[in-house]
């Protein structure tokens, strides 16, 4: 291993390029607690290099599997390996993985220094290399000038990135995090998260991250894992989940799209379906995984809609206006189509120097069916 | 403060301060009437002393008979302090932070002497001792005064290691560290100012204990507290002003360290 961690990524066995090595592999990972499966069945490959993100709600089993991988907690069942080698019974500390917490987790009565020395120490490296390695890692975060103050004199970002640091210092094989930025504030989050992206890309190690919040998920990653009770729902790039999502839940939980309901369903091809939905006959694309005997809704973005001219009826959507935000650089708006079952339509119209539609106010709504997909609804 | 208050109000007031004072004055004027005769030279105990000096403390110190009572609390209270933090720090670490079943239960029974009334739990003990061989021996004394102070190791350290956070631990071991070298050098590490301060609550507890000395003790083990109740029994001794205002002195240095070990702990 080298003192240097920009040539962490020279150290890595050369393989062609065509063929992507999985780093990370997880083989059918249960972990039951009593009666309750926690975690159910997962199997899940990282490859080399990649920023993934597992997403999802609380509760939806995304920590425990986080914990399994550090090693904090035995899988009930299953294996996970790293790097070709399965870690599943190894104590944490020999997994060479790296983690950050939501809290920082930075030990009080150490220096931000002492806080990076410590994986070091533990692997009894040469006096000089533990110096040179950490003054290496905390250039990296910004944070040379800071080494000497304890976890308490230093804010929540600057603790966050010693934190970074302390993980990334013994060049593990794998970086955890457990939603890291959870504790910031909006600001300070949306830096980070762009700096956090930029190690990555400057570092190319392997990252497996944690979060509810489906901003920092497209900010961050190569792939996203949506979590739903206990299981992965779709696994896929940040573009493919948002503009053809699964499942209702990935679109709903990940996109922020609407689900609506369709009545009728007819003439499968190739890709396409023909629904009736929203009083429309449209063509839509479907999802890989339609199965149409199973009731169908659409899954439409807040940009897949817009307002029509009032004279255009035909083909439109009657709705009426249930409230109207400015958000700069567009317009957020909420609409009632008093249709049952049809829950009320979010849509984001460009703003800039438009003004909002009043509230009460009768507008005609165009659906682009090139950018709705249709998904089984649970 | 511009608020107006009304003569209810104010006369409410104003008794409430006459209460306050008169709760203090209570508290305090014995401790301080104790400190002012330990200073006269008089045979007597009288108020006030016509003669003043140092003739209670000489005598004090001259006396074998107290001396070695001195020396007794010590050899029982420290013994005694040691086995409370060493049975309880190991204690409130595994209710704190494993899966333990009946948690509460324990709970409860880790602070249980200090609810249980102190006769009641002698009298136990005396039974039990008596089976066991152990009274009237220094051994018997100590695991007396030990479980005694048990209450005051699991409080302090208990309420220590709740602002610790179980993931301190969880990272030093993902960097590296056995989950030994993780308790002792992260969790334990942070907790020593409280270990440290609930040593010596559980020392000044066990050196001014009284009560179980007199049935576990059977008469054999003279501890200062046992010596100042029998030398009451008999008559009231001059001599006893002194080691009180001694004994106020030490106690009061000694939780005083504790409270600033404490106060360290919570950074």
């Amino acid at each position: 291993m080298s003192s240097t961690g920009t040539t962490q990524a020279q150290d890595r066995p050369q393989v062609a390029a065509d063929e992507p090595r999985v780093k990370l592999d997880l083989r059918s990972v249960v972990k039951t607690f009593g009666e309750v499966e926690a975690v159910k069945n997962i199997s899940l490959a990282v490859e080399e290099g990649l920023f993934l993100t597992i997403l999802g709600p609380s509760g939806s089993g995304k920590t425990t599997l986080l914990r399994m991988i550090a090693g904090f907690m035995p899988v009930t069942s299953g294996s996970i390996w790293l790097g070709g080698v399965d870690i599943s019974s190894l104590p944490p500390g020999k997994r060479e993985i790296g983690m950050v917490f939501q809290n920082y987790a930075l030990f009080p009565h150490m220096t931000a220094r002492d806080n990076i020395l410590y994986p070091l120490r533990m692997r009894k490296w040469s006096k000089e290399r533990q110096k040179a390695r950490t003054e290496e890692v905390l250039a990296l975060v910004g944070m040379e000038h800071l080494g000497d103050r304890f976890p308490r004199q230093l804010s929540g970002g600057q603790q966050q990135r010693i934190a970074l640091a302390r993980s990334l210092s013994f060049m593990p094989n794998l970086l955890l995090m457990d939603e890291p930025l959870g504790a910031l504030d909006r600001e300070l989050r949306v830096r980070m998260a762009g700096e956090l992206r930029r190690l990555h890309e400057e570092l190319g190690n392997t990252v497996l991250y944690v979060t509810h919040d489906r901003e920092e998920a497209l900010t961050l990653s190569d792939r996203i894992a949506v979590m739903r009770d206990g299981d992965v729902e779709s696994v896929g790039r940040p573009q493919d989940l948002f503009a053809r999502p699964e499942t209702a839940f990935v679109a709903s939980f990940f996109g922020g799209h609407n689900i609506v309901p369709c009545s009728s369903v007819s003439d499968v091809q190739a890709g396409t379906v023909r629904v009736s939905c929203l009083g429309l006959d449209l063509t839509v694309p479907a999802s890989t995984r339609l199965d149409v005997s199973q009731p169908v809704s659409l899954a439409v973005p807040g940009d897949a809609l817009e307002l029509a001219d009032a004279s255009a009826a035909r083909d439109c959507i009657a709705a009426s206006v249930h409230s109207a935000v400015y958000m700069g650089n567009h317009i957020h708006v909420a609409c009632d189509v008093g249709i049952d079952d049809v829950p009320q339509l979010r849509m984001d119209l460009p703003g800039g120097r438009a003004m909002p539609p009043p509230a009460g106010s009768r507008v005609a709504l165009r659906i682009d069916a090139q950018m709705v997909t249709a998904v089984n609804k649970s | 403060m511009s608020i107006q208050r009304t003569v209810p109000e104010r006369a409410i007031s104003g008794v409430e301060m006459v209460i306050k004072v008169a709760v203090i004055l209570f508290m305090l004027v014995p401790a301080a009437l104790v400190v002012v005769l330990s200073f006269s030279a008089e045979k007597n105990v009288a108020f006030p002393p016509t003669h003043w000096g140092f003739k209670q403390y000489s005598d004090l110190f001259g006396s074998s008979y107290w001396m070695s009572s001195v020396g007794t609390s010590f050899v029982i209270a420290l013994p005694a302090a040691l086995v409370a933090v060493a049975v309880g720090v190991p204690a409130v670490i595994a209710l704190e932070r494993t899966r333990l079943p009946g948690k509460p239960v324990l709970r409860i029974l880790g602070i249980a002497p200090l609810i249980l009334p102190g006769v009641a739990y002698a009298v136990a003990l005396y039974t039990f001792y008596v089976d066991a061989g152990l009274v009237g021996t220094r051994l018997g004394v100590i695991l007396a005064d030990s479980m005694l102070s048990l209450p005051f190791v699991f409080l302090v350290v208990s309420a220590s290691l709740k602002r610790i956070s179980a993931d301190l631990e969880l990272v030093a071991m993902s960097l590296g560290a056995t989950r030994l070298r993780a308790t002792f050098g992260i969790t334990l590490r942070l907790l020593a100012p409280a270990i440290a301060a609930a040593t010596i609550l559980a020392f000044v507890t066990a050196f001014d204990e009284a009560v179980l000395v007199n049935f576990v003790g059977g008469g054999q083990v003279i501890t200062l507290p046992k010596a100042i109740y029998d030398s009451v029994r008999t008559g009231l001794q001059p001599l006893i002003t002194a080691i009180a205002t001694l004994l106020m002195l030490f106690t009061g240095l000694l939780m005083f360290g504790a409270t600033r070990w404490r106060k360290g702990s919570a950074d």
